[in-house]
């Protein structure tokens, strides 16, 4: 429940990146080129935070396989 | 006996069942004519045809779900293992998708009917809305009568039938409503043939998919 | 070693896909063209432009207006001020409009090449049939070819999302794919190994349909502006998610493993099916709308969207993406068979 709730909030970080585009268009133009690219790091960044959820949970369920094993 | 045989005997079997219990074929008219009801209620006449088609196909969707879930849940199981020693899974499936589209077609034609008088009959290319509504009809009645069958043997029930008929049939429904509106419409230069084509390629789609899987599904 | 090798070239496959889909340039293009007269019949108008990755003050440049509906006839700016590399100021003699008021605007030197902006500038003249003033730039077509991504508007810099975004999508069809026909070796044989392989392979596929659903929401949010549109394959790829969800919710619903594994294939077979006929069907009949590339006819990638610059990093995306799936399904499976085996001891 915790990791669904961390993964959630990694998506709400995530969007305001998206929906800020018009406010520093200019600093990011300066930094990264056009403003755009807002939407490339999110998506890189949800692609990232969903692999790493998934790869918690895969965790999760191989401890409670230890723990059974050890019984 | 052959395949056709057995099927033909099934259906008839399914008429008679549908004879000795006939209040079961009014519920779903009843169904059917009270759904427009409330959506004469709701909306008077409707005007506008987006919506027109929408409710009205939304309507069919669910008569569909009701009227052809019971063809496997009405079966116990004493007579399901009688039908398994005598007839092939192929010929219980064929016949029992055949009652189903005939029925629907029934309902279909019944619940237009109301739905006209009561709500309004913008159709303008009266025969491309009837062989819409005859193909829609078919693919809605094939498709829920597997569904029925795969949730009948998940412990019959009623929720999980919607939730794996649903994305199923809502292919053949995305077209089913595009190709009412161009009839209703009756705007169609030519006659919208891909869409045709597509909606009983689908058809004969699903039917083939149970044809070949459900003497898997049958087998226990 | 041996048998990781896969592994291994899918890992490298994505991590070139990431540095290359990153790293390598969009070309240059024109951004914005903005005109000081409304009209261009009055006297010497200024347009600023402003251009994207462009090299203004590293060669001599050429600027000039193209009426968008009459192709052939071009008029030249008269005098061109060069800002910096990103900006240039042409002033060009008074034109009057033929047939339509709307102009195209070309700049070329030889460091960018031919750069254009269709409907560049809307004049408020409506005066038609007067021939505008016509001149014959000098344009090398080899000149400014580079190993660049193309410049797209409204798409821009997030033209590398296909490298991110769509392979999410290709790797979760390759999943289904894969466990339809593990699902059809099951109902052959009645092999509980393959029944595994299938259903855990469908619960990686999930993981990557809900990923590209909310990619494909962000980068719908930055380039239409909406986090939804109403589109046939985004419509398509949620509706296969329900169908596989709904898989799920029909495998958990029944205890008994041996019906469980038979019910659930056929249902994952059934729903396959249908979601080739939604994703592979639906898109291409006439009269669908969809945002994404080849509306109505022919979906999928045609020259025009995938130029040579793309293809090797978007392959190598797909097929990376595809073995890290498959590894993913792979690693479930094998979990899945030690708890089978812990439970049976």
């Amino acid at each position: 429940m915790k990791q669904i709730a961390l993964f959630i909030l990694m998506i709400v970080l995530a969007s305001p990146l998206a929906a800020q585009q018009s406010v520093d268009d200019k600093l990011y133009e300066a930094l990264h080129g056009h403003a755009s690219f807002h939407a490339v790091f999110a998506v890189l960044f949800i692609i990232l935070c969903g692999i790493l959820f998934y790869l918690f949970r895969l965790d999760r369920k191989v401890s409670r396989l230890e723990k059974d094993l050890k019984k | 006996m052959s395949l056709g045989a057995q099927t033909w005997a099934m259906v008839r079997r399914e008429f008679l069942q549908e004879q000795r219990q006939k209040y079961a074929l009014f519920g779903v008219l009843l169904y059917v004519v009270s759904t427009v009801f409330v959506s004469k209620f709701g909306f008077k006449v409707i005007k506008d045809v987006p919506v027109w088609n929408a409710l009205f196909w939304t309507i069919l969707l669910f008569t569909s779900v009701i009227a052809v879930a019971r063809s496997f849940q009405q079966e116990t199981r004493g007579r399901l293992l009688y039908l398994y020693f005598l007839v092939d899974p192929r010929a219980v499936i064929l016949a029992k998708m055949l009652y189903n589209v005939i029925l629907m077609n029934i309902l279909a034609v019944a619940g237009y009917f109301f739905y006209g008088i009561l709500v309004g009959n913008p159709v303008q290319d009266t025969g491309l809305f009837f062989s819409t509504l005859f193909l829609g009809c078919t693919g809605l009645g094939i498709a829920f009568t597997m569904i029925s069958a795969i949730a009948s043997r998940a412990g019959n029930n009623f929720t999980l039938m919607s939730i794996l008929g649903f994305p199923i049939v809502i292919p053949l429904l995305m077209l089913t409503i595009r190709l009412s509106k161009i009839a209703v419409d009756g705007a169609a230069i030519e006659t919208p043939w891909s869409y045709i084509m597509a909606l009983v390629m689908m058809n004969v789609l699903v039917t083939g998919l149970a044809y070949l899987l459900f003497p898997y599904l049958w087998r226990d | 070693m041996k048998q990781n090798w896969w592994k291994i070239a899918g890992s490298l496959l994505v991590v070139f896909s990431l540095i290359a889909g990153l790293q390598i340039r969009v070309k240059p293009g024109l951004l914005n063209t903005v005109s000081d007269h409304a009209s261009t019949s009055e006297a010497p108008f200024k347009v600023s432009i402003s251009g994207y990755n462009t090299n203004f003050s590293q060669a001599e440049n050429q600027v000039w207006l193209v009426n968008d509906t009459l192709r052939k006839i071009k008029t030249c700016a008269s005098k061109i001020t060069v800002t910096d590399d990103q900006h240039i100021i042409a002033e060009f003699p008074p034109v009057a409009p033929a047939a339509d008021p709307v102009f195209g605007l070309a700049v070329y030197n030889s460091a960018d090449g031919l750069l254009f902006k269709p409907s560049a500038i809307n004049t408020t003249d409506t005066f038609k049939a007067v021939i505008v003033q016509s001149c014959t730039p000098k344009v090398d077509v080899n000149a400014g070819k580079q190993f660049a991504f193309p410049f797209r508007y409204v798409l821009y810099e997030s033209i590398r999302n296909l490298f991110f975004h769509v392979p999410m999508w290709f790797c979760m069809i390759a999943l289904l794919t894969w466990s339809v026909f593990n699902h059809i070796r099951y109902l052959r044989t009645f092999n509980a190994k393959y029944d595994v392989i299938a259903d855990q392979t469908i619960r990686t596929a999930i993981l990557f349909g809900i990923l590209g659903l909310i990619t494909g929401s962000v980068w719908a949010r930055v380039t239409w502006g909406a986090w939804w549109v109403d589109d046939v394959k985004l419509n398509g790829a949620a509706i296969t998610m329900l169908a596989y969800l709904a898989y799920v919710v029909l495998r958990n619903s029944m205890e008994d493993k041996e019906k469980r594994a038979r019910i659930g294939a056929i249902y994952s077979i059934f729903a396959y099916v249908m979601m080739i006929a939604l994703l592979g069907i639906l898109p291409r009949l006439k009269g669908t709308d969809t945002l994404h590339p080849g509306n109505g006819g022919n979906p999928g990638f045609n020259q025009y969207d995938l130029d040579s610059t793309m293809r090797p990093v978007f392959y190598s995306a797909v097929a990376g993406w595809v073995i890290i799936g498959l590894w993913i399904a792979q690693i479930r499976t094998r979990i899945h068979n030690l708890k089978e085996a812990s439970e049976n001891q």
